[in-house]
């Protein structure tokens, strides 16, 4: 946001309350960030408490490839989404993140596809820490999504103004978190 | 910036509130439990004999209930709507009736803190001094059943834990003061707080009700597979735990955000109050290690609901006890480290001289912060191998270092000064004798071959009782009556205050001293009935507590009726130099009316210079 005014160098208060409001939302935002990565450090700390590097032949690859690159995409359409409402594009928004809410919508379905028709046994150290870390992700995802329908929704309802706009951009930027996530948690799950 | 609109926003709903916010809020909850738990219950997963009540209905039910809860109590209008965009006037309370409603004045959440968390001190001391009857006999003669006086012992100690410990100082203090501390006239997110102070009601009303859903004998640390032997009443011991260490999360997003962003112009770091980094580093505590314990809960509560069997059957018991330590030991700083930084907010003020060596103060707070990281695992010792213990008690005995920078400062601001010897300065001396037997005995029990002797007796239960205790409620206290003239413009009766020191200084240290000898002779917790030659020691011990528990009574009307009543005072009796001083007594609805500005050290007392200035008249500002 432009710093000086039409005063020349000086900046108004204004402009200054709303340089730090700006701040403190992005700090804000990425103390919370840290806060909600502890239950992943811990979910992947835990994996390798219970059932160490094992991976069992039954685990669907396919479903989760699947589900991760749907995932991913939304995660650029998320990142469009923050950059047309940068430009102040309200539509431009909403048509990214009805993309997005698609794409993560399938994405986060998958996932709970997973939870329900699992192949593994949950009584099983694998299982057991399989079956509790992607349900935190869907639950995360849900979070998220819900994150996302109500910045759609408010777009549309109240438009873009330089006051609303960071809100916006920190709904999107929430579902790249949670899709960063996953991609991790699904790397330490299939992969690893 | 263009301003683009693609839709009309609606018209404002409502005009007149149709029910008291908080009636509304139980009704909803009550409603929004039988809807989910019937449906749960009866359609969504049906249970032998069609119950009413399930293990994975009446989750589902409370979540229902605490989100009805919140939305009821003003959250629908004033946060779930408008985040989609829907703007709803909604009227806001005045008068008394605003600290039963939602609010986003941080003086007004202060004081809701204040209050849910004296209510959840006093049931949990009501359980208490249940267990002190108990304990009077030789036989089960109060509790018919062995199960329900170790319920009690764990609502007490969960609800003293998760409702007063960490919650009192932080969300409740903190949320009044810190703001005004560092010169503003909010938090930096007085909507969250707002919906956060509701939680802790939800948590510790969850708790009490436990014992509906049958038996819980864990104590207040709920452990697996321990908790596998007992009926349901687990669940509502993690579900409220999980309500409580919510609203410590979301207090301390806000409060850290608050003294990064909304500081005063001249609040460098070099002049931030002390209680200011005290709030700071207990909030880093609970940023990381409350998604770690709640994330645990959930856990646990998921081999009831799914069953997911992490810490039972398949899964491994040890690692739901280095899951609980891992937060369980930051508990304790995240407790103390708030108390630590209002004795050196008070004792300069009372010395009439500089904070000595306040850096190392600070420095001090920040590093009992980090290494409490480091010593969780001396709480399970009898687990473990001497290789594996040998470096947890090397940091246990660390930590009491930096723990001893907070005596030093103040020790040494109280040598040679002009001290006042007021109620809050006794309850603060008080505090440090008290704190300074239990962190000496804590270093006593870091030691492995003293700690496997002494692990569960006694011994240990007043080593904790002496930190918490003498540590923060004294503490409490002394903020009570330190900071009394300015929530109500009136002063205390310093007989009656000085009388109420005495009388739980007395009663506490006496019930808890005697602890430590009954731990030495062999009394093992988590027992309501012990052998004869304890019995004697035991009911002198439930006196001493009867008299603690009618101490802090005496201290709570006391209080109450010195806010009500008390003599009128000048809006700085104290003399101090922080900003929250500089306000009327009580303070207005906006703290300052004008921005101030820091010009000088809050702790120097050698002149008679102000602080700080308030401009007459709002300009440009450079950053």
């Amino acid at each position: 946001m432009a710093a000086r005014t039409a005063m020349g160098s000086a900046q108004t208060r204004s402009d200054v309350e709303s340089r730090i409001e700006q701040r403190k939302m992005r700090s804000a935002f990425a103390i919370f960030l840290f806060s909600m990565s502890v239950p992943y450090f811990m979910m992947i700390n835990v994996r390798y408490i219970m059932s160490g590097g094992f991976i069992p032949p039954a685990l669907d690859q396919t479903t989760g490839a699947i589900q991760t690159v749907l995932l991913v995409i939304s995660l650029l359409t998320a990142v469009a989404a923050v950059r047309r409402v940068q430009q102040g594009d309200g539509r431009g928004y909403k048509r990214m993140t009805d993309v997005t809410l698609f794409l993560g919508g399938v994405g986060t379905l998958m996932q709970g596809y997973e939870l329900w028709y699992h192949p593994l046994n949950p009584m099983s150290h694998y299982g057991e820490t399989f079956l509790a870390t992607v349900g935190l992700s869907v639950v995360m995802g849900l979070v998220g999504l819900l994150v996302l329908a109500a910045g759609r929704e408010r777009v549309k309802r109240i438009g873009v103004t330089p006051e609303r706009q960071l809100g916006y951009e920190l709904s999107s930027w929430y579902w790249v978190f949670t899709v960063i996530t996953w991609v991790a948690l699904y790397v330490e799950l299939y992969l690893l | 910036m263009s301003v683009a609109r693609i839709g009309d926003a609606p018209l404002p709903l409502r005009k007149k509130q149709i029910m008291p916010p908080v009636i509304r809020g139980l009704l909803w909850a009550g409603i929004g439990f039988l809807v989910v738990n019937c449906l749960v219950a009866y359609l969504l997963d049906p249970q032998y004999g069609d119950p009413f009540i399930t293990q994975p209905s009446v989750v589902f039910g409370w979540i229902a209930a605490t989100a009805g809860w919140l939305l009821g109590i003003g959250g629908l209008e004033n946060v779930l709507l408008p985040s989609f965009g829907i703007t709803v006037t909604y009227p806001e309370a005045t008068g008394w009736r605003r600290y039963f409603a939602y609010s986003t004045n941080h003086k007004v959440i202060g004081i809701q803190y204040l209050v849910s968390s004296t209510g959840g001190f006093f049931i949990a001391g009501l359980a208490a001094m249940l267990m002190r009857i108990q304990l009077m006999g030789d036989h089960m003669w109060f509790f018919p059943y062995a199960g329900q006086y170790i319920e009690t012992v764990g609502i007490h100690g969960t609800i003293m834990m998760f409702s007063v410990g960490t919650v009192a100082l932080v969300g409740g203090l903190g949320n009044y003061l810190i703001p005004m501390m560092i010169g503003s006239n909010s938090s930096a997110f007085p909507r969250m707080s707002a919906l956060s102070v509701w939680l802790v009601p939800a948590g510790i009303m969850t708790v009490i009700l436990s014992p509906l859903l049958g038996e819980w004998t864990t104590g207040w640390r709920g452990y697996e597979p321990l908790a596998q032997n007992d009926p349901n009443g687990i669940l509502f011991y993690y579900l409220g735990v999980l309500a409580l260490t919510l609203s410590s999360l979301m207090v301390s997003l806000n409060l850290t955000t608050t003294i990064l962003f909304k500081r005063a112009k001249g609040l460098t770091w070099n002049r931030l109050p002390m209680y200011a980094w005290g709030i700071l580093a207990v909030s880093l505590l609970n940023i990381i290690w409350l998604p770690e314990i709640e994330i645990t809960f959930i856990l646990a509560v998921l081999d009831r609901v799914v069953p997911l069997p992490f810490f039972t059957a398949v899964g491994s018991p040890i690692t739901y006890l280095e899951l609980f330590w891992l937060f369980g030991h930051p508990e304790v700083y995240i407790i103390v480290v708030p108390a630590f930084a209002i004795w050196m907010e008070i004792m300069p003020v009372m010395a009439r001289k500089p904070l000595f060596a306040r850096e190392w103060g600070i420095i001090g707070l920040i590093f009992v912060m980090m290494l409490s990281g480091f010593v969780w695992a001396h709480h399970m010792f009898t687990n473990m191998r001497l290789t594996e213990m040998l470096p947890f008690s090397f940091f246990t005995e660390m930590i009491s270092i930096p723990t001893g920078f907070a005596y030093m400062v103040v020790i040494g601001t109280l040598w040679r000064s002009r001290f006042r010897m007021t109620v809050p300065s006794l309850f603060v001396l008080m505090s440090m004798f008290n704190f300074l037997i239990g962190g000496m005995t804590g270093v006593f029990l870091a030691d492995p071959v003293i700690n496997l002797q002494l692990h569960d007796t006694f011994f240990v239960v007043a080593h904790f009782h002496f930190t918490i205790i003498g540590g923060m409620v004294f503490t409490w206290l002394a903020a009570m009556y330190y900071w009394l003239p300015k929530f109500s413009g009136r002063m205390y009766n310093s007989k009656m205050g000085v009388l109420g020191a005495i009388w739980v200084f007395i009663g506490f240290d006496g019930a808890f001293s005697l602890m430590f000898i009954q731990g030495l002779r062999g009394m093992n917790r988590w027992v309501p009935v012990y052998p004869p030659y304890l019995q004697g020691i035991n009911i002198v011990i439930s006196i001493f507590a009867f008299i603690l528990g009618l101490g802090f009574l005496f201290n709570l009307i006391h209080i109450a009726w010195a806010m009500k009543s008390g003599k009128k005072v000048q809006e700085n009796p104290w003399q101090s130099k922080t900003l929250e001083w500089q306000t009327t007594s009580p303070p207005a609805e906006e703290s300052f009316a004008a921005a101030p500005v820091v010009t000088g050290s809050f702790y120097d007392y050698e002149d008679d210079d102000e602080s700080f200035s308030i401009p007459t008249t709002p300009g440009p500002v450079s950053m």
